[in-house]
């Protein structure tokens, strides 16, 4: 309990920031959404006339921007490296700081097995997830309340929240991949932006081809928003296929932790 | 007496370097056990072989009668460890960061962590950041007693320490181990284990050379002697026993020394000295003259 309430409140700052930037931006563009609705026809036409690459580029339908968790969906996909970054950055942060810190010869040292250390610190990084996902959702409910457009979106926002959720997880589980097979990893921000960008540029290819399989390889197609809105649920396939990614990434990590040498080099 | 370390045949290899081989020696419970061996010996592989952050490549370690790597975490509860590198999380406070030690071993420790802080002059509000190397390496020997371990492994624990501070920590070390508790001490430097230890097992090159009680080994001791004298006749040093590597230029004589110290002094006291300089000579003069005399009587 007291790794998963040590790392909980080392990251608890970071993780407030971010929910607050995430909460700010997502409420900007629904206040955007009060402004623009008037001139949303135009804005269709507009859209309309953009090559059919570029437009499935964007994201399924266009047309969904017609409300405002479709608009927010929209911009959002444009942004969701951000999140990624975040997730990763928290994976690397929680579970590289024994080694690119020097501490591991403090902290594995102490009466407390490997696989303790492991999953209190996975608790930490879910716990902080959660509270950014519920703080964030809970921001994007109050915002829609204001505008009078919350009627039917209760179980839309319950589906982002997993959808938010589950997408930070798998992003988390790969930055705790990452601090164990390359322990000692000191600029966590820039190898998180490198990682994210990566697998959003493989998203881009993802939505513009012909073929699905293509979104399997990037956790950023796993559960977009604007596929929640326009299907109403989680795709099942892809719901399945992250837990599994999640559940390979954690346990390498597990294995490469519980059998390594993991003094200060 | 009961064996509180027991490492059998260990060697470990980082790839095809060497860290250790065929290490195989004992601590017996309630002494203070001197580990020592210049840079790169394999002092700190050993250390971390015995707490399980590194696994061996073959070859055994028990404390308290378990296996070190198996049983780890139960080792740990009993077992205080100061590394020789100390780093901590830089943003922490002092306090806080041995509170969340503490928190560790499931015992009010508070009053323990207060105590060590005292006698050491540590201040548990500064962030770790601020502090100087000596003064991390207080926070190092707080949170490695704070539980009062049974066992307490120091990896060159006096580095950053000054002189008074040295010895502040010195009479830690015995004070816990007149209550019980038995201590590995890693270190290079000869003479601060001559000073506190009763045994010591001396590693070279990943190898243990040997294991001598510290008497014995003050017996072997190896010192750099330089002195200059009045007169013009040099004086007659060679049939005194222990003496090497003899030299005289104009007045000043050089030479190293093993053996009784008190017959030298007696030997000395008959020339007429302007200058005398006895010196620690370095650890691996000391290495090379203990392996001449090694192959001499062989």
């Amino acid at each position: 309990m007291n790794i998963l309430s040590f790392e909980f409140k080392r990251h608890l700052k970071m993780t407030i920031f971010f929910a607050l930037f995430l909460a700010i931006f997502s409420s900007g563009i629904l206040f955007f959404y009060i402004y623009i609705k008037e001139d949303l026809d135009m804005m269709m036409e507009f859209f309309d006339r953009f090559p059919a690459p570029m437009k499935a580029m964007m994201g399924s339908e266009v047309s969904i921007v017609t409300k405002p968790l479709g608009l927010f969906s929209f911009i959002y996909s444009f942004i969701s490296l951000i999140p990624a970054i975040q997730a990763i950055y928290l994976g690397l942060s929680i579970h590289g700081s024994p080694f690119s810190e020097k501490t591991s010869e403090f902290i594995f040292t102490k009466p407390a097995s490997r696989a303790r250390h492991f999953v209190m610190k996975v608790f930490s990084g879910f716990a902080l997830l959660i509270l950014e996902t519920v703080f964030f959702i809970a921001v994007l409910a109050l915002v829609l309340f204001f505008m009078g457009e919350s009627d039917d979106s209760a179980s839309t926002l319950l589906w982002f929240a997993d959808a938010f959720l589950l997408t930070q997880v798998v992003f988390f589980a790969l930055g705790t991949l990452l601090a164990y097979l390359f322990m000692g990893i000191k600029s966590y921000l820039s190898v998180s932006l490198g990682v994210a960008a990566f697998f959003f540029a493989i998203s881009a290819f993802a939505v513009s081809g012909n073929t699905d399989k293509l979104k399997f390889l990037t956790p950023f197609q796993y559960h977009r928003f604007d596929s929640v809105l326009l299907n109403g649920y989680l795709d099942s396939d892809l719901f399945f296929f992250s837990l599994l990614i999640i559940t390979v990434l954690f346990g390498i990590s597990y294995f490469r932790l519980t059998s390594a040498d993991v003094y200060n080099r | 007496m009961d064996k509180i370390i027991e490492v059998k045949h260990l060697s470990k290899y980082y790839g095809k370097s060497r860290g250790v081989i065929d290490l195989s020696f004992s601590v017996e419970k309630g002494e203070i056990f001197g580990f020592i061996g210049p840079n790169g010996a394999g002092k700190s592989t050993t250390i971390r072989t015995l707490l399980a952050l590194i696994r061996p490549t073959s070859g055994t370690a028990t404390i308290f009668g378990k296996d070190c790597i198996e049983q780890a975490p139960n080792i740990a509860e009993k077992v205080g460890y100061l590394p020789g590198e100390v780093y901590y999380y830089d943003k922490m406070r002092v306090r806080d960061l041995l509170h969340y030690s503490a928190s560790f071993y499931g015992k009010n420790c508070v009053p323990n962590i207060d105590r060590l802080c005292k006698r050491l002059d540590l201040d548990q509000d500064k962030r770790i950041e601020t502090l100087s190397l000596g003064n991390k390496k207080k926070v190092g020997i707080v949170q490695g007693l704070l539980h009062e371990p049974e066992l307490i492994i120091l990896d060159e624990p006096t580095t950053g320490l000054d002189p008074l501070m040295q010895q502040t920590f010195f009479d830690i070390l015995k004070e816990e181990n007149e209550k019980g508790a038995t201590v590995l001490f890693s270190s290079h430097i000869l003479s601060e284990v001559q000073k506190i230890c009763s045994r010591v097992a001396i590693i070279r090159e990943g190898r243990l050379v040997s294991i001598e009680d510290i008497s014995a080994l003050k017996q072997k001791q190896v010192l750099g002697v330089s002195f200059e004298y009045e007169g013009d006749e040099a004086p007659d040093l060679v049939e005194l026993k222990g003496v090497s590597e003899l030299t005289v230029d104009h007045n000043l004589c050089r030479l190293v020394f093993q053996g009784d110290v008190n017959e030298l002094v007696e030997s000395l006291t008959k020339i007429n000295l302007v200058s005398l300089h006895i010196e620690e000579p370095s650890l691996e003069s000391i290495f090379m003259h203990y392996y001449s005399t090694q192959k001499d009587h062989v």
